[in-house]
């Protein structure tokens, strides 16, 4: 028997499925309009439809996580409070060892972390920006100059085209260690796209302060 | 802008503001109006309407000037595209549909138009617009179609006092210079506009009170956030292969570290975290002492140990 520790609950899981795939779309379907040339390249009718698309696309990704606060609440208040927790010197030293480790994972022994890495937090603080800057700006977008000054629809689509150029880096390193691409973080995709759960070797491995805590109170542990 | 594009000539000094040149647009491009009663609301200004759309593709601007003693006057313009050399709408637009026709031009090609708006934020003069009926780009585009039939363009035509002309570029700016010219004593402010603006405009303007006068910019160019958005798509797709080319180095070095093995366990009573049921140090620095270093150690101790062996037997 194997304990497990339950990390992310349906909502959240369901929240992230719809936001990775729509994020992925997004990206792909924004690709042509955000590099000129490959719209040109690919003319104009796939471009219609890539278009609408976006369009289409951006609404599910605005209504999406609205949905998932009033549905629970709890899930965002509880990762907001753990991406601005107060870092300790676990967290300093894992940000620091962190682009040693990423390319010889062998040789370090990464220190105990909380439910969420400090380097994780500050990727994700970005992350959760990113999505606000593509919400806001998109929406507007959206609404078009006929109905918002030309100058607020510039504005969007400069900040809307910022956030694609710092989110097409990000999300390259998200997908690395999110999809388990990094061989030490292999067994992690099924936290967010699996059952939620952990397994107490892994959960003690990637956010040892997290796993001891839940393995002592053993509210969210099951043996299977 | 080459020698061999053709050019409107704007005279600001001949302009009546009859809306002639309005109304030719409008007819030969066959873009409706508003017929209903309050479809057109008066706005205290005597142009009409007050802003072009995807529906008007010119109007004539009426500027008031600084009153001048017990007189009003006003400083008459032309608001449609400019037709720039530089022009920043064909940089932004995605589809290629923004293009430059033959005779250095400015038009859409309304069937690759997706109407994303992005030539609407990046005009300088705010010229092209969103025509709701069709979701798409709108704008002058010189009359191609006359101008390839051998014509001038509708509000050329359609101009009864000569304040608009077309022809060679060249030629329509030493018109313009020559005119600056003759009425430099009656309107000492006079400007020629379009010569050199954004690269060389495919309207020159002679504008009698000064572009400010007139409602245009000195020294027209895009938007701040037009000129900086051709940096994003090479910063995004460098930043983008940046970080694949680290992935992929980071790939190459985690697929040695064989994470799997370990079978961690923990005791909350004991507070032990166990690796493979072995205590592990909580204490264990961050750095794992490599094998050699570890083999080089066990002798250190070892050697110790035998000196402290022989000390004591001694």
């Amino acid at each position: 028997m194997t304990k497990y520790i339950k990390r992310h609950d349906f909502w959240a899981r369901l929240v992230h499925w719809v936001y990775a795939v729509c994020g992925l779309l997004l990206l792909f379907t924004g690709l042509f309009l955000f590099f000129p040339g490959l719209g040109k390249l690919v003319g104009a009718g796939f471009l219609v439809g890539t278009t609408s698309a976006h369009k289409v696309l951006g609404i599910i990704f605005v209504v999406v996580p609205i949905l998932g606060y009033l549905i629970k609440p709890s899930n965002l208040t509880h990762a907001f409070k753990n991406l601005f927790a107060r870092w300790d010197k676990d967290d300093v030293d894992f940000m620091k060892f962190f682009p040693l480790y990423l390319f010889n994972p062998k040789k370090y022994h990464m220190p105990k972390q909380h439910y969420i890495k400090s380097g994780q937090r500050a990727s994700d603080i970005v992350m959760y920006l990113l999505i606000f800057a593509f919400m806001m700006t998109g929406v507007l977008m959206l609404l078009g100059t006929t109905i918002i000054p030309t100058w607020l629809f510039a504005a969007a689509k400069f900040i809307h085209q910022i956030a694609t150029a710092v989110f097409m880096i990000l999300i390259v390193v998200h997908i690395f260690l999110g999809a388990g691409i990094f061989q030490p973080y292999r067994r992690l995709p099924r936290v967010m796209f699996g059952d939620g759960y952990v397994s107490e070797s892994d959960a003690l491995y990637h956010w040892g302060h997290w796993a001891e805590k839940e393995l002592a109170s053993g509210e969210n542990v099951v043996e299977k | 802008m080459t020698t061999s594009n053709g050019a409107i000539f704007f005279d600001g000094s001949k302009c009546t503001g009859c809306k002639g040149c309005q109304a030719g647009c409008k007819q030969w491009n066959m873009l409706p109006a508003p017929l209903d009663y309050g479809d057109a609301p008066f706005t205290g200004s005597w142009e009409n309407p007050p802003a072009n759309t995807g529906d008007v593709w010119l109007r004539v601007t009426f500027n008031e000037l600084e009153p001048a003693a017990g007189s009003v006057g006003m400083a008459l313009g032309r608001d449609a595209c400019k037709h720039c050399g530089d022009a920043p709408c064909i940089t932004v637009c995605p589809s290629g549909a923004m293009h430059r026709t033959n005779m250095g031009a400015v038009a859409i090609d309304a069937d690759k138009c997706i109407g994303c708006e992005y030539c609407v934020a990046a005009c300088p003069f705010h010229v092209p617009k969103l025509c709701v009926r069709e979701h798409k780009s709108r704008k002058c585009s010189m009359c191609v179609d006359r101008i390839d039939a051998g014509r001038s363009p509708a509000c050329v035509k359609s101009c009864p006092g000569r304040a608009l002309q077309f022809g060679g570029r060249n030629e329509m700016v030493m018109l313009a210079q020559n005119r600056a010219l003759a009425i430099r004593n009656q309107y000492p402010d006079v400007q020629v506009y379009g010569v050199n603006e954004m690269g060389g405009m495919g309207v020159i303007a002679v504008l009698p009170y000064g572009a400010k006068a007139h409602g245009l910019p000195l020294t027209p160019e895009p938007p701040l956030v037009t000129r900086l958005q051709g940096v994003l798509p090479v910063i995004g797709g460098v930043g983008a292969l940046g970080a694949v080319g680290v992935v992929s180095l980071a790939l190459l070095g985690g697929r040695g570290s064989q994470y799997g093995n370990e079978q961690y366990t923990y005791d909350p009573v004991t507070r032990i975290t166990c690796d493979g049921g072995k205590p592990m140090d909580p204490d264990a620095p961050i750095v794992k002492v490599g094998l050699k270093d570890a083999v080089k150690d066990e002798v250190k101790s070892g050697e110790k140990k035998v000196e402290s062996e022989v000390s004591k037997n001694d």
